[in-house]
C-alpha cells in the first residue's frame, strides 16, 4: 500500500521511478486513444470518429464557457489535452497498482502529489505568460493585483499561490484517497479468506465506480479551472469594459 | 519551493521536470497527430453543413422562381389558346357570311341566266312561230287568192295580223 517508490538520482535531479513509468504510460495510452481515433476521418463521422470528436466538442466547450471564441480558440488543444490526460491518469491505478519489494511500479500518476503539483504549477504559470502576452505586462500586472480595489494586493498576490495549492492537491487529495480506499478495501477482502471476499468484491466493484465518476469528475474540474484562471487572466476587467462599451457604442450607432 | 516542503529531504525538481516535458510533448504530439485533422475535419464539416444550406436555400429561390414562371407561362398559354379559339370562330364565321353571299350572289346569276335563256327560247319560239304563220298565211293567201304577191308588200300585212293576234293572247 504504502510503498516506496524508487529514486534514481541523474544530473543532481532526483527521478521517481513510479512517476516517470506512469506519467509516459498516461502519454503513450492518450496518444494511442487520439491517434487511432483520428485515422481514416471522414465528413460524416463513425463510431472512434465521433468518440474523440465528442472529447472535443466537451473540452472546446470547457474553453467557450470561460471566455469568448475569439481568446479561446489557442486554448483548446491545451484543454483538450489536460481532460485527456488526466482522465486516464485518474483510472490508470484503478484497474491494478502494482509493487514489487515494496516498490511500487503501477499507480495513478495523479495520486501522486508531485504530478498534479508539475500540472498546477505549469497551468498557473501558463496564465501569467498568456496574461502578459496578451494585455501587455502593465495591464495583466494592474488588472491581476490593483483593481479593482489596491488594498488588495497582498490577497491577491496570495491568491496564485493558493490557486496552485487548491489546483493540485484537490486532484491528488481525490485520487491518491481512492486509491487508499480501494487498498483498504483489498486487505480486508484478502484478511479471512473466503467469506470476507464475499463482502469485499462487492464493496471494491462500487467503490471502484464511485472513482471512475471520481476520476472523470476531477479531470473537468481540472480543467474548467486552467481555463477559468486563463480567463482571468486574458481578458481584465478593463477590458471587459471597454468591450462592453464598444458593444453599446455599437448597438446605439 | 513548494515541492521541496512537501517532500522534505529528496528534491522532486526531476519528476516535475519530467511531467512538463512528457505533457508538452504529449501536447504537440497530439496536435500533430490528432487535434489538427480532428480541427480539419471538423471545420471542413462546419462549412459543409453551412454552403449546404445555403445551397439549399438557393434551390428553394430557384424553384419557387420556377414555378411562379411556370405559372405564368401556363396562364399565357391559356390566353393564346382563347385567343386562337376567338380567332379561329370570327374567322370561320367570316367564312361562312362570305360563302353565303357568293352563293346567293351564284344563285342569283344563275336565275338571271335563266330567265335570260328562257326568255330568248321565247323570242326564238315566238319568231318561228312568226315565220311559219306568215309562211303558211302566205301560202293560204297565194292558194285563196291564186295571185302572185310580193314578200315584202304581204309580210306588212301578216305582221299586223300577228300582232293582233298576239294582242289577244295576252289579252286572255
Amino acid at each position: 500500500m504504502e510503498s516506496e517508490s524508487k529514486i534514481v538520482e541523474f544530473l543532481g535531479l532526483h527521478f521517481s521511478v513510479t512517476n516517470m513509468i506512469v506519467t509516459a504510460s498516461a502519454c503513450v495510452i492518450v496518444f494511442l486513444v487520439a491517434f487511432i481515433c483520428t485515422r481514416n476521418m471522414k465528413l460524416k463521422p463513425t463510431g472512434k470518429q465521433n468518440f474523440i470528436e465528442w472529447i472535443a466538442d466537451f473540452s472546446g466547450n470547457i474553453v467557450s464557457s470561460a471566455m469568448p471564441e475569439r481568446v479561446g480558440n489557442r486554448f483548446k488543444l491545451l484543454a483538450f489535452t489536460l481532460i485527456m490526460f488526466i482522465f486516464v491518469s485518474n483510472q490508470m491505478g484503478l484497474v491494478f497498482v502494482l509493487s514489487i519489494d515494496d516498490y511500487q511500479f503501477w499507480k495513478s500518476p495523479t495520486a501522486d502529489p508531485i504530478v498534479t503539483l508539475s500540472l498546477a504549477f505549469m497551468v498557473i504559470l501558463l496564465t501569467h505568460y498568456f496574461g502578459v502576452q496578451e494585455q501587455g505586462f502593465k495591464d495583466y500586472f494592474l488588472n491581476s493585483y490593483i483593481r479593482p480595489v489596491p488594498f488588495l494586493f497582498p490577497v491577491k498576490v496570495l491568491e496564485e499561490f493558493t490557486n496552485t495549492l487548491t489546483l493540485a492537491l484537490r486532484l491528488f487529495g481525490n485520487i491518491y484517497a481512492g486509491e487508499i480506499l480501494l487498498g483498504l478495501i483489498a486487505q480486508l477482502a484478502n484478511s479471512h479468506g473466503l467469506f470476507t471476499w464475499i463482502v469485499g468484491v462487492p464493496l471494491e466493484i462500487v467503490w471502484q465506480a464511485f472513482s471512475v465518476f471520481i476520476g472523470s469528475i476531477q479531470a473537468f474540474v481540472f480543467t474548467t479551472l486552467t481555463m477559468v484562471y486563463i480567463s482571468h487572466k486574458v481578458e481584465g476587467e478593463e477590458n471587459e469594459k471597454k468591450e462592453e462599451i464598444a458593444k453599446n457604442v455599437g448597438v446605439a450607432e | 519551493m513548494m515541492n521541496l516542503m512537501l517532500l522534505g529531504a529528496v528534491s522532486s525538481a526531476g519528476d516535475t521536470l519530467f511531467v512538463l516535458i512528457s505533457f508538452l510533448i504529449l501536447l504537440l504530439l497530439l496536435k500533430k497527430f490528432a487535434w489538427q485533422p480532428l480541427t480539419a475535419v471538423m471545420q471542413e464539416r462546419a462549412n459543409r453543413v453551412a454552403s449546404d444550406i445555403d445551397n439549399a436555400e438557393e434551390a428553394k429561390k430557384n424553384a419557387n422562381a420556377l414555378v411562379a414562371e411556370q405559372q405564368s407561362r401556363l396562364k399565357e398559354a391559356k390566353n393564346e389558346s382563347s385567343q386562337i379559339i376567338d380567332q379561329a370562330r370570327q374567322a370561320s364565321l367570316k367564312i361562312e357570311k362570305e360563302m353565303m353571299t357568293e352563293s346567293r350572289a351564284e344563285v342569283a346569276r344563275m336565275k338571271e341566266q335563266a330567265k335570260d335563256e328562257i326568255e330568248v327560247e321565247r323570242q326564238k319560239t315566238l319568231a318561228n312561230a312568226k315565220n311559219e304563220i306568215s309562211l303558211l298565211s302566205v301560202q293560204l293567201a297565194e292558194q285563196l287568192i291564186k295571185k302572185e304577191l310580193t314578200d315584202k308588200g304581204h309580210a306588212q300585212l301578216i305582221d299586223d295580223f300577228i300582232e293582233r293576234l298576239g294582242d289577244s293572247n295576252e289579252l286572255k
